[in-house]
C-alpha cells in the first residue's frame, strides 16, 4: 500500500506540473509553419484577378466557344461536349470558384481591408472584380447563391437569375461611385495592377462597359434594358487601350490558358477551329479570319497561341457593337450604323451602308466575331439573339444554354434540384429558347 | 521525434489465486518532420542525372511540429488462474487540436476465463481438451492531420480545369494570396472508435482440432474527414470536421484440423470464414463522400455514401424505371422538354418490373446525369481453405485456396475497348442488338419504355455510333454502370512442395544439419466469372479505401519460386 501512495503521488505531481506548462502549445503547435496567416488588400486583389482570369479563359470559355460553334470539339472529353453530351463535370470546378479562393470570399475580405484603410479607389476597383465573378457566374449557372452568399447558413437560397444581375448592376454602380471619390487616403493598386495600373479613369470604363454587358443579359425578358445598356455602353471602353485582358507571360503556371491546354496540358487536338465559323470569316473576307486562326483553318493561330498572348476579355470593340446593337434596339439607327462602322473601322474594314433587318443582322454578326475568346460572351448573344443562324451539332436538339451546377455545391444545398431538372437544366426559366434568329427573322435553328 | 515514458508499477497477491498489477505512467512525446525537396523536370542533356541539367525546377517545403501529452494507468488481475481482467484508463492531450479540445480521456477492459482450467485442471485432453472465453472493450481516439485546426491563407491554390491547365495567384512577380480552399477547425475533437469483441476458443479431441470464433462490431465516430461544404455559404471547399460515422460488424471462424499427426505422417487442413458488414452512418450531413479514388464522379470513383459500406463505387448510370426520374428522351417531344420516366415505364404494354432499364423510342437506354452508387467492392464474404500434409518430416505438400464471394469491380478496360472496338463483344456489329432481348441481357434483363420491343442496335453503323467514343454504350461518355461487374473469384493462391534432408551424411558432407529445397507457384489458377484479367486489380492500389477499379491495371502476377536453404 505504502507503494501505491507514492504512485499517486507522483501521478499528482506530473499533472500538477503539466498544467502549468504549455508542452501542447506555442511555436510552430499553434502557428502553421507553411502559410501566412495574414495577406494585405492588395495581395488579395492579385489573387481574384488570376481567379477571374481563369474563369474568363479557362474551361468555361472553351467549353462555351465550343457551343457557340466558334470552336469545335476535335477529340475526348470535348468531343462529347461539343456534340451536347456532357454532365455536371462540365463546369470543372468553377461554379463552387465563384466563392472559394480568389473568388467571393477573398474579394470581400480585400474590400474590408480597403473600407477600414479609407482606401475607396481599392474598394471600387474590388467591386468590379466582385461584379465580372458573380455577374459571370449568372451567364454560367442561371440563379445563384448571392444574397446569402458567404453567411454560414445551411443551404443557402438562390437568388433568381434577374435579381443576380439586378445585384451585380448595384455593385457596379457603388464601384463607379468609391472610384470617383478623392480622399487622400485613396490608393489604387499599381504595381500589383497589371492590366490598368491603378489607372481608375480605365476601371471606371471597363465597369461601364460590364454594365452594358450584364443589362443586355436581360433584354429579352426586360426590353427596357437595351436603353439602360446604350447609357452605360456611352461611357464604357473608349479606345482599345482600355481593354481588359489576362497579364499571362512565358512563365510556367502563368501561361495564357489556349497556350496551356495545347502545350502543357497535352491536349492538342481536343479544340480545333470549328469550320461553320472559319467559312463565315473567309465569307466575308474579315482579316481576323488568319489573326484567329492558322492558315488552314483548323486550329487557333500561333500569336493567339502564344504563352503570353494578352488574352482580352472585355474590349472596345464589344463595348462599340453593344452601343450599335441598344441604339439599334432604341431605334437610332443612325448612331447603330455609325457605331458599327466605328468597329469595322477598328479592323481595317470598310464601311457598310445598310438599314433596317439587315443592319441589325450585321451588328450581330461582326458581334459575334468580335466577341471571340471573349470568355463566353459569344454565347451569351446568341442565346439571347440566335444571330448568326447556324444548325445544332446534333439535328434537333438545342444548343446547351446553362452549365449544371457543381455537384458538390448541390449535394450540400437542398434548394438546388438534381442535374436536368427544374433549373439545374440546360436552360434558365429566365433564359428560353429563341423561336426566331432576331438577325435574319427566321425560325432559329440551334437555339 | 523525441519520445519520453514514465511508469511505474506495483505488483501484490493475496495467496496463490489473486495476483494483481498496477501501472501508471506518463508519454511525452514530439515529432518534428521537415521535408525539403527538390524537383526538375525535362533532362536538357541525356547525362548527367542532376537538377542543374533540367529545363525547369521547383522547390517544396513542408514542415510542422506536433505535441503528444498523456497520463495513463491499467490494472490486471488474475484470480484462480483461470480468470484474467484488466482495465485502464488513458487521457490524451494532443498539439493538433483547439483549445477547448486538447484532452480526453479513454477507456478499455477485458475479461478471459479459461473455463477447461476449471473442468480438468488445464491437462488439454478429451474431447473438449480446451475452452477459453473472453471479451474486451476498447476506446482509441485519433488525431486529425497537423494544422487541421488552424486557419490560414495560401499562396498556392491555383486557378484552372481538371484539364492540366492552372494559374498561379502571383503573375508577373506581383505577390498574389488568396484563402486556402480548406476551412481549419479549431473545434474538431478526436475520431473516437469503440470496439467490443467476444470470442472463444476451443480444442477437441485431444487437441486434434481447434475452433476459433470471434465477433466483433467496431464502431467509429466523430470521424475526421475533409468534408465537401458549401462553398456559397461558406466560401470552402471543404472543411476537417467530426463528420463521419461508421460501424463494421463481423465474425471470423477458424478452423483447423489435424487427422494425423504422427512421425511418418502430418496432414493438417485449415478452413477460415470472414465476413464484415460496414456501413456509414453520418457523414456530417453530407450524402455521399468522394474519396477521390478513382476517375471523377461521373465516371466511377470510390466515396463513402451515408447507408452503404466505407468505400462503395459511385458514377453514373442509364435510366431506370420506378427511381422517379425526370430527364428529356430524344424522341420525344423533340427531345427538349423533362419526361416523367415512371410514366412512360407504366405506359409500357404489359407494365413493368421496378429497376427495369427505360428505352428511349429508338430501342435504346438513356443516361441519368445523376451520380448514383454503382456498386459495393467489398465481398460478402471470403473463405480461404488450407492444406498441409508431412511425409516421414521430409516432403511437405501444401496448398491455399482463397474464395471470394461477392464484390463488385467495374470493369473500365471493357467500356475503353468497347470505344476501341477491340473487345470481343464488339464482333457482333454486323448483327442485330435488342436491349432486353439479345443484348447485355445479363445486366439488364428488364426493359421498359416507348423502346421496349425496338430494335435499337440494326447496322454495323449502329453499333459503331452506340460505343463510340461520344456514344451511350462505349466506356468514355457512356455509363460506367454496364461495366459494373461481380467480382466472385476462387484462387488457387499457392502450391508448394517442400523436400528436407536431415540425415547425417547431410551434416558429413556439407556441414550444414539441414538442406531444404522448395518449389512453389503462387496465383496458380482463378475460376471467375469477371471479365477482364483479374477481379483483384485495383487502379487505386491496394492500399486505399476504395477496391475494385478497373482500368488497364496489372493482375496479380503468377509466380513460380525454387528455392534451396542451407540451415545450421
Amino acid at each position: 500500500m505504502i507503494k501505491l501512495r507514492y504512485l499517486v503521488t507522483l501521478a499528482a505531481v506530473l499533472m500538477a506540473t503539466s498544467c502549468k506548462s504549455d508542452f501542447l502549445t506555442g511555436g510552430d503547435l499553434s502557428t502553421d509553419p507553411n502559410r501566412p496567416s495574414a495577406a494585405t488588400a492588395n495581395q488579395l486583389f492579385a489573387g481574384a484577378e488570376a481567379a477571374i482570369w481563369a474563369l474568363l479563359g479557362s474551361d468555361p470559355a472553351r467549353v462555351t466557344g465550343m457551343w457557340s460553334r466558334q470552336f469545335a470539339g476535335g477529340q475526348n472529353q470535348y468531343q462529347s461536349i461539343y456534340n451536347y453530351v456532357y454532365d455536371e463535370g462540365v463546369q470543372s470546378g468553377f461554379n463552387a470558384g465563384l466563392y472559394a479562393a480568389g473568388g467571393l470570399i477573398d474579394i470581400v475580405h480585400a474590400q474590408q481591408i480597403a473600407k477600414d484603410e479609407k482606401n475607396f479607389a481599392l474598394l471600387g476597383i474590388l467591386q468590379v472584380q466582385e461584379a465580372i465573378t458573380m455577374g459571370t457566374g449568372a451567364d454560367l449557372f442561371g440563379n445563384l447563391v448571392y444574397s446569402e452568399a458567404l453567411s454560414g447558413v445551411p443551404n443557402p437560397k438562390l437568388d433568381d437569375q434577374l435579381v443576380v444581375y439586378d445585384s451585380v448592376q448595384k455593385v457596379l454602380t457603388a464601384a463607379i461611385a468609391n472610384m470617383a471619390t478623392t480622399d487622400v487616403t485613396n490608393s489604387p493598386p499599381s504595381a500589383a495592377d497589371l492590366v490598368y495600373f491603378g489607372d481608375t479613369n480605365l476601371w471606371t470604363e471597363l465597369a461601364h462597359t460590364l454594365k452594358a454587358r450584364f443589362y443586355m443579359h436581360t433584354a429579352e425578358q426586360r426590353p427596357g434594358a437595351y436603353a439602360q445598356a446604350l447609357a452605360e455602353a456611352q461611357q464604357g471602353i473608349s479606345s482599345d487601350g482600355g481593354n481588359y485582358f489576362g497579364a499571362f507571360t512565358s512563365n510556367a503556371a502563368e501561361q495564357n490558358f489556349y497556350f496551356q491546354f495545347e502545350g502543357p496540358a497535352g491536349r492538342a487536338g481536343y479544340l480545333i477551329a470549328d469550320p461553320q465559323f472559319v467559312a463565315l470569316l473567309a465569307s466575308r473576307n474579315d482579316p481576323r479570319r488568319v489573326e484567329y486562326f492558322n492558315a488552314a483553318g483548323t486550329r487557333l493561330s500561333a500569336a493567339r497561341l502564344a504563352p503570353d498572348f494578352p488574352q482580352p476579355f472585355v474590349t472596345y470593340d464589344e463595348n462599340t457593337l453593344i452601343w450599335a446593337e441598344a441604339a439599334y434596339r432604341t431605334g437610332d439607327q443612325v448612331t447603330a450604323l455609325a457605331k458599327l462602322n466605328e468597329e469595322r473601322a477598328n479592323h481595317g474594314l470598310t464601311a457598310e451602308a445598310v438599314a433596317g433587318q439587315v443592319l441589325l443582322n450585321e451588328i450581330l454578326i461582326e458581334k459575334y466575331i468580335a466577341d471571340f475568346q471573349l470568355g463566353h460572351e459569344a454565347w451569351n448573344d446568341f442565346k439571347r439573339a440566335c444571330t448568326p443562324n447556324f444548325a445544332p451539332t446534333q439535328a434537333g436538339q438545342k444548343m446547351p444554354g446553362r452549365m449544371y451546377y457543381d455537384p458538390n455545391e448541390r449535394l450540400t444545398n437542398t434548394n438546388i434540384p438534381p442535374a436536368g431538372q427544374g433549373f439545374n437544366g440546360s436552360r434558365n426559366p429566365d433564359d428560353p429558347p429563341n423561336a426566331v434568329s432576331d438577325g435574319t427573322g427566321q425560325a432559329c435553328l440551334a437555339g | 521525434m523525441i519520445d519520453h515514458n514514465l511508469i511505474a508499477s506495483a505488483t501484490g497477491s493475496r495467496g496463490e489465486n489473486l495476483n494483481g498489477t498496477l501501472t501508471v505512467g506518463q508519454n511525452l512525446n514530439s515529432r518534428r518532420y521537415r521535408s525539403l525537396s527538390g524537383q526538375g523536370e525535362g533532362l536538357i542533356a541525356p547525362v548527367p542525372l542532376a537538377i542543374e541539367n533540367t529545363v525547369s525546377q521547383t522547390g517544396l517545403e513542408f514542415k510542422s511540429l506536433r505535441h503528444i501529452e498523456s497520463y495513463f494507468g491499467q490494472g490486471e488481475l488474475n484470480l484462480y488462474n483461470q480468470l484474467y481482467l484488466s482495465a485502464g484508463v488513458r487521457n490524451d492531450g494532443f498539439s493538433t487540436f483547439g483549445a477547448s479540445q486538447r484532452r480526453h480521456n479513454f477507456y478499455k477492459a477485458s475479461a478471459a476465463w479459461t473455463v477447461s482450467n476449471l473442468l480438468d485442471g488445464g491437462d488439454q485432453t478429451g474431447l473438449l481438451s480446451f475452452a477459453k472465453l473472453r471479451a474486451a472493450y476498447g476506446e482509441t481516439g485519433r488525431e486529425p492531420d497537423v494544422y487541421a485546426a488552424l486557419n490560414a491563407l495560401s499562396t498556392i491554390v491555383q486557378f484552372g480545369s481538371g484539364y492540366g491547365d492552372a494559374l498561379k495567384s502571383s503573375i508577373g512577380g506581383v505577390p498574389g494570396i488568396t484563402s486556402s480552399t480548406r476551412f481549419g477547425n479549431p473545434a474538431l475533437r478526436p475520431e473516437l472508435q469503440r470496439e467490443v469483441e467476444f470470442g472463444g476458443d476451443f480444442g477437441f479431441l485431444n487437441q486434434k482440432a481447434d475452433l476459433s470464433v470471434v465477433g466483433y462490431n467496431k464502431k467509429s465516430s466523430d470521424v475526421i474527414l475533409p468534408i465537401t461544404v458549401n462553398s456559397g455559404s461558406t466560401g470552402f471547399l471543404s472543411a476537417f470536421q467530426n463528420a463521419g460515422a461508421l460501424s463494421n460488424k463481423g465474425v471470423e471462424l477458424t478452423l483447423n484440423v489435424r487427422p494425423f499427426t504422427t512421425q511418418n505422417l502430418a496432414w493438417e487442413v485449415g478452413v477460415q470464414y470472414g465476413r464484415n458488414k460496414g456501413n456509414v452512418t453520418n457523414l456530417g450531413g453530407a450524402e455521399i463522400f468522394d474519396l477521390l479514388e478513382g476517375f471523377g464522379a461521373s465516371e466511377a470513383e470510390g466515396a463513402d455514401v451515408l447507408g452503404y459500406a466505407p468505400g462503395v463505387i459511385i458514377g453514373t448510370a442509364f435510366v431506370h424505371c420506378g427511381r422517379g426520374t425526370q430527364s428529356t428522351v430524344p424522341g420525344i417531344a423533340g427531345g427538349l422538354v423533362s419526361q416523367d420516366i415512371d410514366a412512360l415505364c407504366a405506359a409500357t404494354p404489359g407494365g413493368y418490373k421496378n429497376g427495369a432499364l427505360f428505352l428511349a423510342p429508338n430501342g435504346l437506354p438513356i443516361t441519368d446525369p445523376q451520380v448514383r452508387v454503382l456498386g459495393d467492392p467489398h465481398p460478402r464474404y471470403t473463405m480461404s481453405y488450407t492444406s498441409s500434409l508431412k511425409i516421414r518430416n521430409r516432403v511437405t505438400l501444401s496448398g491455399l485456396l482463397d474464395v471470394r464471394k461477392g464484390g463488385d469491380v467495374y470493369n473500365g478496360t471493357r467500356g475503353a475497348l468497347y470505344v476501341f472496338g477491340t473487345h470481343v463483344d464488339t464482333d457482333r456489329r454486323s448483327t442485330q442488338g435488342q436491349y432486353g432481348v439479345n443484348y447485355d441481357t445479363k445486366r439488364y434483363p428488364d426493359v421498359a419504355g416507348p423502346g421496349a420491343g425496338v430494335v435499337g442496335l440494326k447496322t454495323p453503323q449502329d453499333w459503331e455510333n452506340w460505343m463510340s467514343i461520344v456514344g451511350t454504350g462505349g466506356g468514355f461518355s457512356g455509363p460506367s454502370e454496364q461495366f459494373m461487374e461481380d467480382g466472385s473469384f476462387a484462387k488457387l493462391r499457392e502450391l508448394s512442395l517442400t523436400f528436407s534432408l536431415d540425415q547425417p551424411f547431410v551434416k558429413n558432407l556439407t556441414g550444414f544439419s539441414s538442406l531444404d529445397f522448395r518449389v512453389s507457384g503462387r496465383d496458380l489458377k482463378t475460376w471467375t466469372n469477371y471479365r477482364g484479367v483479374d477481379p483483384e486489380v485495383n487502379n487505386a492500389g491496394s492500399e486505399y479505401l476504395t477496391q475494385g477499379l478497373d482500368w488497364f491495371a496489372n493482375p496479380q502476377t503468377r509466380s513460380f519460386v525454387i528455392s534451396f536453404s542451407l540451415n545450421r
